[in-house]
């Protein structure tokens, strides 16, 4: 049984009690929900509680799930919640919001190399992820969240909209802002890795 | 056409460009402006490769089997099923 109508019998026979019903749902939406717990946290621990503590209150609150959205869309906001309040704990260093700000009315004002066609070989890729992984995580979690649902996750702005509760508009400018914070980010990265370069040839 | 849209305009459309979400008069606007405007087109390239890096570097893993074992394993705890 696959696909959104295997979803929603499985749903209404769990709703009803049936325990296998409900680690048949668990089965079915497993890799979703610890893939997005892995891309917003980065850290396998943190994805496997998120996991855990999802699939506890889907099951508590299972009655109260009318079905306005898909299973999988609500299990999303489920999720992404924990995810946000793991987030908000983390004390690490993140770029204050003013400077997101002054970044999507100036990034124009710059100077832009276009370091698109630079070619990461598969030794660099580990380096390239990681400093990619330290940018992402100094966003703050409400830009985090957006650019990692929309972006890696790949999900429209009304679903976005949808799961985090705000609007489509404010999903658009968080977008945005995070898409120009984080290839500010990987300019650095690419100037500095052809620097080195420079210097070694 | 795009005589009136300054850098600074099309910037600001360039995350709605990506994302298709502009109307076909501004689609074609942006697209007039990065044929004569290598900045703007350079931002563009590098914001496009910027998700591509981002998609490219977390591609989806399976759950680990013992993850799922232990989710199982709570809830028959909890709820005593």
């Amino acid at each position: 049984m696959t696909g959104i109508d295997g979803e929603s019998i499985l749903v209404e026979r769990a709703k009803n009690g049936d325990h296998k019903a409900f680690e048949d749902l668990i089965k079915m939406t497993g890799d979703k929900i610890y893939n997005l717990g892995l891309r917003l946290l980065h850290n396998k621990e943190d994805a496997a509680d998120i996991m855990q503590e999802t699939y506890i209150a889907a099951y508590e609150n299972l009655p109260k799930f009318k079905g306005a959205s898909s299973f999988s869309t609500w299990l999303y906001r489920i999720a992404t919640n924990f995810a946000l309040m793991k987030m908000r704990k983390d004390k690490g260093k993140k770029v204050p919001e003013e400077r997101l700000k002054e970044l999507s009315k100036n990034a124009y004002d710059t100077a832009i190399t276009d370091w698109a066609e630079s070619p990461v070989d598969h030794l660099k890729k580990q380096e390239l992820k990681e400093a990619l992984d330290r940018a992402i995580e100094s966003l703050p979690p409400k830009y985090r969240s957006v650019f990692v649902l929309h972006d890696i996750e790949g999900m429209s702005i009304a679903e976005i909209a949808d799961i985090l509760s705000i609007s489509q508009g404010a999903v658009k400018t968080r977008a945005h802002r995070s898409r120009l914070y984080l290839r500010e980010k990987l300019s650095e990265y690419f100037n500095e890795r052809a620097r080195k370069g420079m210097m070694s040839a | 056409m795009n005589r009136h849209f300054t850098c600074e305009d099309i910037f600001r459309l360039l995350s709605g460009y990506i994302d298709n979400e502009l109307d076909t008069l501004m689609r074609e606007i942006v697209e007039e402006h990065i044929k004569e405007c290598e900045r703007c087109l350079s931002l563009l390239h590098t914001i496009e490769k910027t998700i591509a890096i981002s998609r490219e570097t977390h591609r989806k893993k399976k759950v680990p089997k013992k993850v799922v074992n232990r989710v199982y394993y709570e809830l028959r705890i909890r709820y005593k099923r």
